[in-house]
């Protein structure tokens, strides 16, 4: 499994998002691969799970994405994300 | 590492400010100690009218920044607690601001992994909403 996290420039906001998720994937013992992109680049990145605020939402068209209110809020992340993967099984 | 960073450079108003002014002010101590020039605060106010709020990361922060290497000239942090909400877009409780330099990739990964861990703690950013003082917010480090 791939989750990519998008912000503006795929370099401040979405590696937050990226190292949150990190401790929540490694709490809940899942093994999957994460990243972050820029908000141009999110079309060209594969992976099955994409994360982005909401301010950027309308910007970005890919399948499988989640957006979030707060960027650093563990408890939203973890509810998304859990509840996401379960999903896409 | 976030303590170093921020020693020297917490700002405190109650003035009432518009997002621009807020991003000004909170880069003003990285300015002074000529850590940023001013060409960087302006791309971080172009780059938030051309792509949107993508600096707000909850609902009291932001963190502007923009693409290095404009205008940096170290690795910086800065933050402004503001008593009085703050508008960003449709973002209207900010009181948070935190101005990063970057100056390439990955030299920040370690400064934004602190502060994500930092941040994800409730406890913290309210206890950050309350601070008066530098050591308010050093002693939570």
């Amino acid at each position: 499994m791939k989750i990519i996290t998008i912000c503006g420039h795929g370099l401040g906001s979405s590696f937050m998002v990226e190292s949150i998720i990190k401790q929540i994937l490694n709490e809940e013992k899942i093994t999957a691969e994460v990243g972050h992109v820029d908000m141009a680049s999110a079309n060209t990145v594969d992976a099955d799970i994409y994360l982005v605020g909401k301010d950027l939402a309308n910007s970005v068209s890919v399948n499988n994405l989640i957006v979030l209110n707060s960027l650093i809020d563990k408890t939203e992340i973890k509810e998304k994300l859990l509840a996401k993967i379960k999903e896409i099984k | 590492m976030l303590k170093e960073l921020l020693k020297d450079n917490i700002i405190f108003t109650s003035n009432k400010l518009s997002w621009e002014e807020a991003v000004k002010v909170s880069a003003q101590p990285l300015l002074e100690k000529n850590l940023i020039k001013q060409s960087y605060i302006e791309s971080i106010i172009n780059s938030v009218k051309q792509q949107g709020f993508y600096i707000v990361i909850s609902p009291e922060i932001a963190f502007p920044h923009a693409r290095f290497p404009e205008g940096v000239n170290k690795i910086c942090l800065s933050l402004l607690v503001s008593t009085e909400k703050i508008q960003f877009g449709a973002n209207k409780d900010i009181k948070l601001i935190f101005c990063v330099g970057f100056i390439d990739d990955n030299s920040h990964m370690e400064m934004l992994q602190e502060l994500a861990t930092f941040l994800s703690n409730e406890d913290n950013i309210q206890k950050l909403l309350v601070a008066k003082q530098d050591t308010d917010v050093l002693s939570l480090l």
